[in-house]
């Protein structure tokens, strides 16, 4: 189980990067379970990511250099804190861009009924 | 409400025993239990009811998934590691080349004739002429009249001499590393003082031209003002 079922897993998991990218160029700076709180929160409950499927694509698109992360001491323990980088920035409202046409296609694709042959 | 260290310590332990051993992504998972468990104490559960909520959530198969997941970055991980274990080799190998280049040519490391019969060794031996004891400073190369006698490394030459009476016609070659080889008995001396020579290029034609019982080639090598053995330093000693 990737994510909660109140939406189907193939879907989320196309969004999985907009929501990262968004949620922090809105935030300066972030960590995993914060931002499954925050993904939580705005989407009312409706979408919860799992570690499983976060902490993979956070270290993907670290890998590819849209993040950078830095590790912070919190008492006994280490926090990863992920920021965008340059490249993240711009990346991030190319693919927010995107994502809302995408979606306000599929509306458009998906209300219309198809004209009789 | 934040967590103890030994809650921690338990915490991290049960996430062991669940599986999760991929070393650079364990902080990040025990951060991640430890805020989950802390949210539940906040609603008022005890430690150990937090806790186990959280791992609930968190189940092994998520963890497996989490795993699964996260073994491309390993691999990622190991394949830049190769890369770099191959620049290094490669690097060092390229020093090494460059180095050993360069020892070959400022090194007097090969013999100055490309045909020779050894006749006599570095050390002591019996002098041809009183038949006393005495130490040889240099080897002798028998080798026919007017064979060519080669630079055996780069360096510039500082003598050019006669003594009829002990080395006869020879020629003295400064090189790097306070390296000075000599050749003596020439019949012919090819270059002149101040002449910048290169390894392999003819200096002389053996002959017998001093103290000699026929025509041969003596050579020194002299290092930091020592006569030193001449096979000591070859290239393939």
């Amino acid at each position: 189980m990737y994510y909660c079922l109140m939406y189907r897993n193939e879907w989320l998991k196309g969004s999985l990067k907009t929501i990262i990218l968004k949620l922090l160029s809105d935030n300066s700076r972030m960590y995993g379970y914060e931002i499954t709180r925050m993904v939580e929160d705005l989407s009312e409950n409706n979408i919860q990511l799992t570690e499983g499927a976060l902490y993979p694509a956070l270290h993907k698109l670290e890998s590819q250099g849209l993040l950078r992360s830095e590790k912070v001491n919190i008492g006994k323990r280490v926090r990863k804190y992920y920021s965008l980088t340059t490249k993240g920035q711009a990346e991030a409202s190319k693919n927010l861009e995107e994502y809302f046409g995408f979606v306000r296609t599929m509306i458009v694709l998906l209300s219309n009924k198809p004209a009789t042959t | 409400m934040s967590l103890t260290e030994i809650q921690i310590i338990i915490i991290e332990q049960e996430l062991r025993e669940s599986g999760l051993d991929h070393l650079p992504l364990f902080d990040e998972m025990v951060d991640h239990i430890c805020c989950m468990v802390e949210a539940n104490l906040n609603l008022g559960c005890s430690f150990q009811e937090a806790k186990q909520l959280a791992f609930e959530k968190l189940g092994p198969k998520e963890i497996n998934e989490y795993q699964k997941q996260t073994d491309f970055l390993l691999q990622q991980n190991k394949i830049l590691m190769k890369r770099i274990t191959v620049a290094v080799c490669f690097i060092a190998g390229a020093c090494l080349m460059i180095s050993s280049f360069l020892y070959a040519q400022n090194v007097p490391s090969i013999m100055p004739l490309s045909n020779y019969e050894i006749t006599s060794t570095f050390g002591m031996r019996t002098d041809p002429y009183t038949k006393e004891k005495r130490q040889h400073w240099g080897i002798d190369l028998k080798a026919p009249m007017g064979t060519p006698v080669l630079a055996t490394a780069d360096g510039i030459v500082i003598t050019v001499e006669n003594q009829p009476n002990g080395y006869g016609k020879y020629v003295v070659i400064e090189h790097e590393d306070n390296y000075q080889t000599r050749y003596a008995q020439l019949s012919e001396q090819n270059v002149a003082v101040g002449s910048k020579v290169t390894k392999g290029k003819v200096i002389g034609l053996v002959g017998s031209s001093g103290r000699s019982t026929g025509p041969h080639l003596h050579y020194e090598v002299i290092r930091d003002g020592k006569r030193i053995d001449p096979i000591s330093i070859l290239e393939d000693s």
